[in-house]
């Protein structure tokens, strides 16, 4: 249980830069996540915290102390891999005492402990298994228990959801947030996806090129990405260009876009000067099918529709030169071909300086 | 990281196993440019006579190394044969004992050279009339078999056999897929053993010391028997066409095939 | 039916040559020796001090040129199985080059370092260490140093194998549990890296055991291993009886081991069989 404070974290493989000037705060019993694709930094980054790389510039500080002269192995952080990294001639038993056995802890501690991390993570009984008995989804709470047993001060997760099939990452997230939750232990996660971010972390950190992008609760870089390039990592579809246009209007500002006037809200828009180009973004499942013409409301045909079960997701082109993606919970009466009526509502349009992109 | 200390030990007795491998061939190779007959370090001075004197009739040197050459060709090339498809029937299909059988090919590996050699000697000289040659050629036929075998069971191993399949639905024929599909995919198991199998017939000393006459004596053979008489730098020069020979050899295994193939 | 055709077609040549070529004759020869009193032939090997001497020599010249080259063989595996890809082509190249030169010429090296006027010799004696050459050639120490040479590659290719499929991770996840280096290779990566430290020891350990050329070349004529020793009877003595005892121990032996570690391995390895390294 502890801080981690990261400043000017830099890390160079030759000519190439992983990871570039990072300073991040985490408190105590925080959890954060490092968002982005593959190539941004964050699993340099994870892995300078854990020591198994050393930075080419900066310093990490864990409760206020620079841990870099401090071997990976005396410094108390407990790492989740993503292959899970388990030792194959170790049963779970042997797995989860490995780090308790180097304590030096008394045998009967270490077999209660053991039993404790065990029925924790939801796998007693199991003790006497090799890995390699075990599924994908036991393979990986053992890691678990692993690196939670020993108590770390810091316990860093490296994908900890991506081997496993739909129905069981989404057990473990509940699990993994019940587990930080009841241990209270300063986690930092290293994820792809930008759904297991926002539900398992109480910061998120969206990286790419090895610098951070924007910083924000799950909420903020849902609905708010900082530019388009993580509005489009967090999912937003459709991507409109605009030209900011005319005084602005009840809170709200007209934005022309091609023929048509896309009304946004003010505060969303407020950086953009008059005329100025601009790139409009929304999500898919923020667009619907609407019955009469109004305010954001724009005609346009139905390229394709493709069922994805709990929405349909369709193609529609004529509202804009671009085509926009609406993704609707009811399934359409209307088919491919169709005319419809697509709205966009101004509350949902994330607004970004031509620019930026 | 404090990982860097097993580093750095780790990396220090790598250099000196390199080193100790290398030393042995490097001091041949300066040793065969010494006028001296006494080889001294550092040389004193420059000469090319020992390698003028391999190339003389009267140390056999040349004809040895064309026995030793026909030798290995003949045998690996029958070999190539045999083995790769004895690893073809081991791997392709699915039959009771084929782990049996696959140790049957691979048999000759667990019999000492010698004590094989030492059972065809005892042979010969029961049936009588067995030509020079064809003793040794016998004897190389079966100790090189299993370097073939398994080296080509090894990447037969990982096959995905559903090219063949795929193969066939495109319309090969057997003889097509064999040769356009399987063949190819196979084929630098097939030549790090060939390449392997040559090598120790080319080298093998023991079973051509019980078993050559003297109208078919290989080049080892040779090497060794002038080494009893006269220890001049002669034996360097012979010696450092060898080593050169060998270097060009896997340069070419290396940008052609790649030496991943002799990790086990 | 028409796949156990195809499968028996293909497997024929070789079993047939093997058969008439290898089986046929080590049979028909075995059989022939033992008729021909060969058991007392065996008993009078197990009798003579001579031929045990000879038989102790062989086995501890090859423990001793294993448990070496395993110890030199085994870091250097490690820095190449986890060394960067440039670095570890050209330490390839450099271990496969000698591994593809003639145990005689390999053999000739050291005779040209170790000899009494050779340049080791030489070199001690310019720097003043030594005053008379000292006998390093026709030696056991010469003869262990020329086996070393000649089976470290095999060593170094078996472990590389084994020591790059091991989980890099795996070991990083040790550290980060709190072992060291040490602790971390004594639990961790010697046991992983177990099946190449094996068939690495084994084949070291048969192909020293049979070597004819370096305790020949380096080992001079007083100089006795199994092999020579099966030469010698039949080229310099004519004693076939003797050679046939000698030849059928030596294989003895080897059956013998290999044997001995299949069973003290087979349970281990099954156990690992398919192990899940990442």
């Amino acid at each position: 249980m502890a801080t981690l404070e990261l400043k000017g974290l830099t890390k160079r493989f030759g000519a190439f830069t992983a990871v570039d000037g990072m300073d991040l705060l985490v408190a105590q019993g925080e959890m954060i996540a490092l968002l982005g694709g593959s190539g941004c930094g964050k699993t340099t980054t994870l892995r300078m915290i854990a020591g198994f790389t050393e930075p080419s510039e900066g310093t990490i500080l864990v409760d206020g102390t620079d841990v870099g002269r401090i071997p990976p192995y005396k410094r108390n952080i407990g790492i989740f891999f993503q292959n899970y990294a388990l030792f194959p001639h170790m049963t779970v038993f042997e797995n989860v005492a490995f780090g308790l056995k180097l304590q030096k802890c008394p045998k009967g501690e270490i077999s209660r402990r053991v039993e404790e991390i065990l029925t924790l993570v939801k796998l007693t009984g199991l003790d006497r298994r090799y890995p390699r008995e075990l599924s994908g989804g036991q393979q990986q709470r053992v890691a678990l228990a692993r690196a939670l047993v020993t108590r770390p001060s810091i316990l860093l997760l490296d994908e900890p959801l991506s081997n496993l099939d739909a129905k069981l990452r989404l057990e473990m997230q509940v699990e993994i947030k019940r587990i930080q939750r009841e241990l209270g232990i300063t986690t930092i996660i290293v994820t792809h996806d930008h759904e297991e971010a926002v539900s398992l972390a109480d910061r998120v950190i969206v990286m790419n090129e090895g610098r951070i992008l924007q910083i924000g609760t799950p909420q903020e870089i849902f609905d708010r990405p900082a530019s388009p390039f993580v509005a489009d990592f967090m999912g937003f579809s459709t991507f409109l260009h605009g030209r900011a246009g005319g005084p602005p209007r009840e809170g709200k500002r007209p934005i022309l876009c091609g023929e048509r006037t896309l009304w946004v809200a003010q505060a969303a828009a407020e950086e953009l000067g008059s005329d100025e180009e601009c790139l409009l973004a929304i999500r898919s499942e923020n667009m619907a099918l609407a019955g009469e013409p109004g305010e954001n409301v724009f005609p346009g045909r139905v390229e394709s529709m493709t069922y994805k079960g709990h929405t349909t997701r369709l193609e529609v082109s004529g509202c804009f030169d671009e085509p926009v993606f609406p993704a609707l919970r009811e399934i359409p009466g209307s088919k491919e071909g169709d005319e419809v009526l697509v709205h966009f509502p101004c509350q949902k349009i994330c607004v970004y300086k031509a620019e930026n992109n | 990281m404090d990982d860097r200390r097993v580093n750095w030990l780790c990396r220090v007795v790598a250099g000196l196993v390199i080193i100790f491998l290398v030393a042995p061939l490097a001091v041949i190779v300066i040793a065969s440019f010494t006028p001296t007959a006494l080889i001294t370090f550092p040389p004193q001075g420059f000469s090319l006579k020992w390698y003028a004197n391999v190339f003389q009739g009267s140390t056999h040197f040349m004809e040895g190394l064309a026995n030793s050459l026909k030798l290995g060709l003949i045998a690996t090339g029958i070999d190539v044969f045999l083995g790769v498809f004895a690893a073809l029937s081991v791997c392709r299909y699915d039959f009771k004992g084929k782990n049996a059988l696959l140790n049957y090919f691979t048999s000759p590996m667990y019999v000492p050279s010698v004590a094989f050699a030492f059972v065809l000697l005892q042979v010969y000289s029961q049936i009588g009339g067995v030509p020079g040659m064809a003793r040794l050629l016998i004897g190389h036929l079966v100790i090189i078999l299993p370097y073939i075998v398994r080296n080509t069971v090894s990447v037969l191993h990982v096959f995905n056999w559903t090219l063949e399949d795929a193969a066939t639905s495109l319309g090969a024929g057997p003889a097509q897929v064999f040769f356009r599909i399987t063949l190819p995919l196979a084929k630098p198991g097939v030549l790090a053993g060939a390449l392997l199998a040559f090598l120790y017939s080319f080298d093998e000393v023991a079973l051509s010391s019980l078993l050559s006459t003297p109208r078919f004596v290989t080049l080892p053979i040779r090497i060794m028997n002038y080494m009893e008489l006269t220890f001049d730098p002669t034996l360097a020069a012979i010696s450092t066409l060898l080593i050169v020979a060998s270097l060009v050899l896997i340069l070419l295994m290396e940008r052609f095939v790649g030496l991943d193939m002799f990790v086990k | 039916m028409e796949r156990r055709r195809q499968a028996a077609l293909l497997a024929l040549p070789a079993a047939l040559a093997l058969l008439v070529f290898f089986l046929i004759p080590m049979g028909y020869i075995f059989f022939r020796t033992v008729g021909n009193d060969g058991v007392a032939d065996f008993a009078a090997f197990f009798r003579d001090p001579f031929y045990l001497d000879i038989l102790w020599t062989t086995l501890r010249v090859s423990l001793i040129s294993t448990g070496l080259s395993l110890v030199l063989g085994y870091p250097a595996a490690y820095y190449m199985a986890r060394t960067r890809s440039r670095v570890r082509k050209w330490m390839m190249i450099v271990i496969l080059f000698p591994f593809l030169v003639s145990a005689v010429v390999r053999s000739y090296g050291w005779m040209v370092i170790l000899g009494a006027n050779g340049l080791l010799n030489q070199a001690l004696m310019a720097l003043g260490v030594i005053a008379r050459p000292l006998k390093l050639l026709n030696t056991e120490g010469a003869v262990v140093i020329g086996m070393i040479h000649l089976l470290i590659p095999y060593m170094i290719l078996s472990l590389v194998g084994v020591l790059q499929s091991i989980d890099p991770n795996v070991e990083y996840a040790a550290y980060s549990l709190g072992a060291t280096p040490a602790q971390t290779f004594r639990k961790v990566v010697f046991p992983l890296s177990l099946p190449g430290v094996l068939s690495g020891c084994v084949l070291v350990f048969t192909m020293s055991m049979t070597s004819y050329v370096t305790p020949k070349l380096l080992g001079g004529s007083k100089f006795r291993m199994m092999a020579t020793m099966v030469v010698q009877e039949i080229n310099v003595n004519f004693d076939w009886s003797a050679a046939s005892a000698v030849s059928y121990i030596l294989l003895g032996v080897i059956l013998a081991v290999q044997v001995v570690i299949v069973l003290l391995t087979s349970g281990y390895m099954k156990r690992m069989g398919g192990g899940k390294n990442g």
